[in-house]
């Protein structure tokens, strides 16, 4: 019942769009040089010229915005979901669908008193209904506000398969991930470039006898330096959170941060890591997750927390588990407590009539022209 | 001529039984008849077959032929008591009813009950009907004694007797008229009906362990070990006694009880409420101390905000005790 109604809708706006495309087919050889954001509004609606995530509001609910394309690869070097990457791959452009979730949660950073401690906010729903699009749709919003992202595309990804592990040098008990560290700040630092330069580092850090970090040099050599030392990259990693956490906020030269966390339940609970006596390692024993736990602390302010839960990669957690409790555990609960959980639902019928819209018919045209205009021209 | 004349006469009789040797001629009353291969015309020929007399397994002559069924000639008045009397398998030829059991072959239906073997194998209770148990009831009183007209209502009987023993006996004519499962006694009390403190109630529900249903509030203890009903009776009550002077008993190690050893999540002192009274410190401008802990904690929003921690951790995760659990922290920290 609901496809026939979805149908029905459907055909009106195809009815609207036909006159275009009757004319379109007849003329092919200038339908080569159209591009898709030129032709006239009927065909735009689902898409709106809103690029801007802090203008959106609830009337662009269900719409495609297009994240423009000089932002795409500094704002998302590792954040995207792999099909999402895919997709922006094969249709040229970015587009995000903006939906209720991410407009909540940037309706409650645009409010939120940055003096206060920090509020944490967790995305949560079934498996494949948005959460990481939500996130990242945040992310491009707190990049447009200028403020410094910390992106962790996935935590998961630092509890399971790793294949070096070095005993930290800093903390005898703990462990070192080299490779994972430098490729994390390696992004980070595309992500945040303008601010290596500007923040300075406010304690001295000694890496070995003859290497130290000065008080007072920027940000940026720091990470230069993790990303070439690949051994000592997960201290430099602690040293980078410490650094924002302790000058996010600040009066003079202060700045937003914002810790965005794909996939946070991989934090608490168990690692598929063993040590060398086959013994499992917890979590806590690795630098990252250790540092990465407390910049989730409420303890500092001037940002926000936002996590995403996700079944899909977490390790002992059943397939149907997707409520926070469930997937954080007892320990992550009391850690992240008290949070903002903002649920995140399938699609609505509204909003799949536009990815219909979007996908099928707008883009499988689009290519039916290029395709028959590439072979007539050879 | 003579045999011709004889066989027109015969054929043309209607259902009276022809037997010409070894063949039948019709069906009569649709009976299974045995199928043979002689024909009519066999006086002459014995196709293999000795001549046996009256005797022989397809001898018909002196076999005495079934009756009607029963079924046919039976009032709807009749006493069924008279029927099935006892416990006894099913007799197609007794029972008025058009059943059909079994498993339809090739889209056909159930077979019928005549020649059902799967009717027979099944237990039936055509000898309980409710006429037949008030029979029993009435042949039963002389020996019983009248139940007390003041426990009227079941409320009533939990108010004055507490304390349910059940036990079951057994009647059976065999070699032997003892059972052994006669001797199992079961127990049954609500424990609201005693005397019990909070802590004396949790460690009686620990104690007891699975005969505890929290559902009912009851708890079902089952005797069987000894030998004698009597004795597990005694036993089963000496239990009982026990279970309630020890729960009372506060032991020196129980004062390690700890939070994972809690049968239901208490928000005091647990790390849900050292979070929020430390944001909420942070959060207010005003000096700190127990004063400000005390007026924060007596906040409605923070009594809300309780509130949906306890029941998202006792009473397990769902839809709307997340969005309880969310609307109080959004009226918490001023969303």
């Amino acid at each position: 019942m609901a496809l026939h109604r979805l149908s029905f809708r459907l055909r009106q706006t195809v009815a609207q769009v036909r006159p275009l495309h009757g004319s379109g087919c007849g003329q092919q050889q200038e339908a080569v040089g159209m591009e898709l954001e030129t032709r006239p509004e009927t065909l735009s609606i689902f898409r709106t010229q809103e690029n801007d995530p802090a203008c959106q509001s609830e009337q662009h609910l269900g719409q495609y915005y297009t994240v423009p394309p000089s932002h795409f690869h500094t704002v998302f070097p590792h954040g995207l979901p792999p099909r999402y990457q895919q997709q922006v791959k094969t249709f040229n452009e970015g587009c995000v669908m903006v939906r209720q979730p991410a407009l909540e949660l940037i309706s409650h950073l645009k409010r939120a008193d940055y003096s206060k401690p920090t509020m944490r906010y967790l995305l949560y729903g079934v498996k494949g209904s948005g959460k990481t699009m939500s996130l990242c749709h945040t992310v491009h919003y707190c990049s447009t506000q200028g403020w410094l992202v910390l992106h962790i595309p996935d935590a998961h990804l630092w509890v399971k398969n790793c294949k070096e592990l070095l005993p930290s040098s800093y903390h005898a008990s703990r462990f070192d991930q080299p490779i994972q560290a430098s490729n994390w700040l390696r992004n980070f630092r595309t992500t945040n470039e303008h601010f290596l330069s500007k923040i300075k580092l406010r304690q001295r850090y000694v890496w070995t006898k003859r290497e130290s970090t000065e008080e007072g040099r920027p940000l940026g050599e720091l990470v230069d330096m993790g990303v070439s030392r690949v051994k000592s990259s997960s201290d430099v990693v602690g040293a980078v959170l410490k650094e924002l956490r302790l000058q996010a906020g600040g009066t003079e030269g202060g700045f937003r941060l914002a810790v965005a966390v794909d996939g946070v339940n991989g934090l608490w609970g168990r690692t598929t890591l063993k040590k060398e006596d086959k013994s499992p390692v917890a979590p806590e024993e690795l630098t990252l997750v250790h540092n990465l736990r407390k910049m989730i602390n409420n303890d500092w302010c001037g940002g926000a927390v936002i996590a995403t839960l996700s079944q899909t990669g977490s390790l002992y957690a059943p397939s149907s588990a997707y409520l926070p409790q469930e997937l954080l555990g007892e320990e992550g609960f009391d850690s992240m407590d008290p949070f903002v959980p903002v649920p995140v639902s399938l699609y609505s019928e509204k909003e799949f009539m536009y990815i219909f819209l979007y996908i099928f018919y707008f883009k499988g045209f689009s290519f039916a022209i290029e395709y028959k205009t590439k072979t007539h021209k050879q | 001529m003579a045999t011709r004349t004889l066989k027109t006469s015969i054929l043309s009789l209607g259902r009276i039984h022809c037997h010409i040797y070894g063949v039948n001629v019709r069906n009569p009353l649709n009976r299974a008849t045995y199928a043979t291969a002689l024909s009519i015309n066999t006086s002459s020929q014995n196709k293999g077959f000795p001549d046996r007399g009256n005797r022989g397994p397809f001898n018909r002559r002196s076999r005495r032929e079934a009756g009607d069924p029963r079924t046919d000639r039976m009032p709807v008045e009749q006493d069924w008591t008279a029927v099935y009397p006892t416990a006894t398998p099913f007799r197609q030829g007794s029972v008025p009813l058009p059943v059909r059991m079994g498993f339809p072959v090739k889209k056909g239906v159930p077979p019928e009950k005549k020649g059902n073997l799967e009717l027979i194998k099944i237990p039936n209770f055509l000898h309980l009907t409710p006429l037949a148990i008030k029979k029993h009831c009435e042949a039963l009183k002389p020996f019983c004694t009248e139940w007390p007209s003041a426990l009227d209502t079941g409320a009533k009987c939990d108010e004055h007797f507490p304390v349910k023993v059940e036990s079951k006996d057994y009647v059976s004519a065999g070699t032997s008229l003892r059972n052994p499962s006669a001797r199992i006694v079961h127990l049954r009390l609500k424990l609201s009906c005693l005397n019990l403190d909070d802590h004396a109630r949790k460690k009686m529900v620990k104690l007891v362990g699975e005969r505890y249903c929290k559902d009912t509030d009851t708890l079902a203890i089952t005797t069987d070990s000894c030998p004698v009903r009597q004795q597990n009776y005694d036993y089963a009550m000496y239990l009982l006694t026990v279970l309630y002077h020890e729960s009372w008993k506060m032991e020196a190690w129980e004062s390690e009880k700890t939070v994972a050893d809690m049968e239901e999540y208490s928000w005091e002192d647990s790390p849900s409420q050292k979070n929020i009274m430390s944001t909420l410190v942070r959060m207010q401008v005003e000096g700190e101390g127990e004063a400000v802990r005390e007026e924060l904690l007596g906040r409605p929003e923070v009594q809300e905000y309780r509130d949906s921690v306890t029941r998202l951790k006792n009473e397990g995760e769902s839809e709307s005790s997340m969005h309880q659990y969310r609307d109080a922290v959004k009226k918490l920290l001023n969303l």
